[in-house]
């Protein structure tokens, strides 16, 4: 199913509020096999992170090197496209994860 | 007492020949047959279904299900993720309990391979947190970030996630309804690719078609005509974060732990008492957390106890785990997993399980978990 570009505009004005904000990977995983909204994207790692103010939340880790994707690994939040996008589509941004 | 007096459960797999009406009718119409009812004794029928407007933009399944029964009874749809079947019976119960009705048809249904896979995984991620989504995360994305952050705590490997798929496989041999039936060792589980790191293709149950059906009832001299009954001890569901980011604890599933000890509270056993458990193994790692957070073992320990296989029928147990298959090789049809758990339990209970039926059973337990643990619902059945 598409995603409005309304939803997206709403979802996206949180953003500003997260990005720089560092923290360490709690858990993680390697999508093999992923929806029809990143299927271009796979294999890519996801991280389950906990921020400095202890607040969690899930992203894409991004610009990693083999053996980041490791608990305890410290990482701060940035803005990178999230999902496939098309020439017709508006193009998604969201939260990743870049190691420290 | 309400009691479970007639079901059925169809085949489960790629049913490409059959509809998910066609399915919802087969299991209806197999419950009703079993029950010895008419279809014009059921009071109100609770419909568990998760894709069906997802998928196939088929939705008011209430209306499609009075057309094609010739009825006029209130039915509803029940969506719950995955764990709308056992959502439907217990909303199905405390119809009853109210005293709305007191002969009530709860079936689940599910129609998943008319699609692709990438499709099907997006509608099923349609059950996560708006920022799991963006983030790509799938549902064996969300139980491998579960499963490897398990694994870590409790120093556990691979190989003890694998022995369940082993297990579930090997009742699945004995099930002429399930998905699979085909042996599997730990070595084919470990080399079997990687879905999401750590859980492979052979930790995760498939993408399935199916339907099952139940005919609950308090009506006594439905019950005392009934060729076999089985009584409900309890229904009890709880719900918790849809998000993993907004769990307190990432070893267990808060959900079934509330649910677990509400119904056995209400049922007046312990676990110890339970000889069969259908636990909701959508996932390897799954089974190993329900095993705990119900309560069977201690936190931290289901990885050596899964080493044993001690839950395996023929291993000289008197407590079986997945005696269907589970969800891993019987099946996870979503909308139906949740009946056919109970209904695993009801046939074992009523001693009809055939190459499975595990010895004198007395007691027992069903659980069915919607999303990443969002909802669950435990059931508890005994004689």
């Amino acid at each position: 199913m598409k995603i409005s570009p309304i939803k997206i505009w709403r979802r996206q004005k949180e953003l500003k509020h997260l990005l720089g904000k560092k923290g360490k990977i709690i858990t993680g995983t390697t999508i093999y096999v992923p929806g029809s909204h990143h299927s271009d994207k796979a294999p890519f790692p996801v991280v389950l992170v906990e921020l400095e103010n202890k607040h969690r939340l899930v992203g894409q880790l991004t610009d990693y090197r083999s053996g980041d994707l490791t608990t305890g690994t410290k990482v701060i939040a940035v803005l990178r496209k999230t999902r496939s996008s098309s020439k017709k589509s508006v193009i998604v941004y969201g939260i990743s994860f870049r190691p420290l | 007492m309400t009691t479970i007096i007639g079901h059925h459960t169809t085949k489960f797999g790629e049913l490409w020949q059959h509809s998910l009406f066609d399915l919802v009718k087969q299991s209806v119409f197999g419950a009703l047959k079993d029950s010895g009812l008419g279809k014009d004794e059921v009071e109100a029928i609770f419909f568990g279904n998760m894709l069906g407007g997802v998928l196939e933009n088929n939705l008011h399944g209430g209306a499609k299900l009075a057309e094609m029964l010739g009825l006029n009874i209130p039915i509803f749809r029940v969506e719950s993720a995955c764990a709308s079947g056992g959502v439907a019976f217990n909303l199905g119960m405390n119809y009853i309990t109210s005293s709305q009705a007191k002969t009530v048809l709860v079936v689940g249904a599910e129609k998943m391979t008319d699609y692709a896979a990438d499709a099907v995984i997006s509608g099923l991620s349609s059950a996560t947190s708006g920022e799991e989504q963006e983030a790509g995360l799938t549902f064996p994305g969300l139980y491998a970030m579960l499963a490897r952050y398990y694994l870590e705590k409790y120093s556990y490997t691979e190989k003890h996630l694998a022995y369940v798929s082993v297990k579930n496989h090997y009742h699945g041999l004995l099930n002429d309804n399930a998905h699979f039936q085909k042996k599997i060792t730990v070595a084919d589980v470990l080399a079997s690719p990687y879905v999401a790191d750590p859980l492979k293709v052979l930790d995760s149950s498939p993408i399935s078609d199916g339907a099952s059906a139940l005919i609950i009832t308090t009506d006594k001299s439905l019950i005392k005509k009934a060729k076999r009954a089985v009584s409900v001890l309890a229904s009890e569901v709880a719900t918790d974060s849809i998000s993993l980011s907004a769990r307190k604890n990432l070893d267990e599933l808060l959900a079934t732990r509330i649910a677990a000890e509400k119904a056995f509270r209400e049922a007046k056993i312990t676990p110890k008492d339970i000889s069969i458990a259908e636990v909701h193994d959508c996932f390897s790692i799954a089974e190993l957390l329900a095993m705990e957070d119900l309560g069977f073992w201690k936190k931290g320990t289901a990885g050596k106890h899964m080493e044993t296989m001690s839950t395996m029928h023929g291993n000289g147990s008197d407590f079986i785990v997945n005696s269907s298959g589970g969800l891993k090789a019987a099946g996870h049809p979503v909308g139906a997993t949740g009946i056919k758990q109970i209904g695993e339990v009801y046939l074992q209970l009523t001693e009809q399980a055939g190459k499975r039926q595990i010895h004198k059973p007395r007691y027992g337990l069903a659980h069915n978990v919607g999303g990443s643990g969002g909802t669950a619902v435990v059931t508890i059945l005994g004689n």
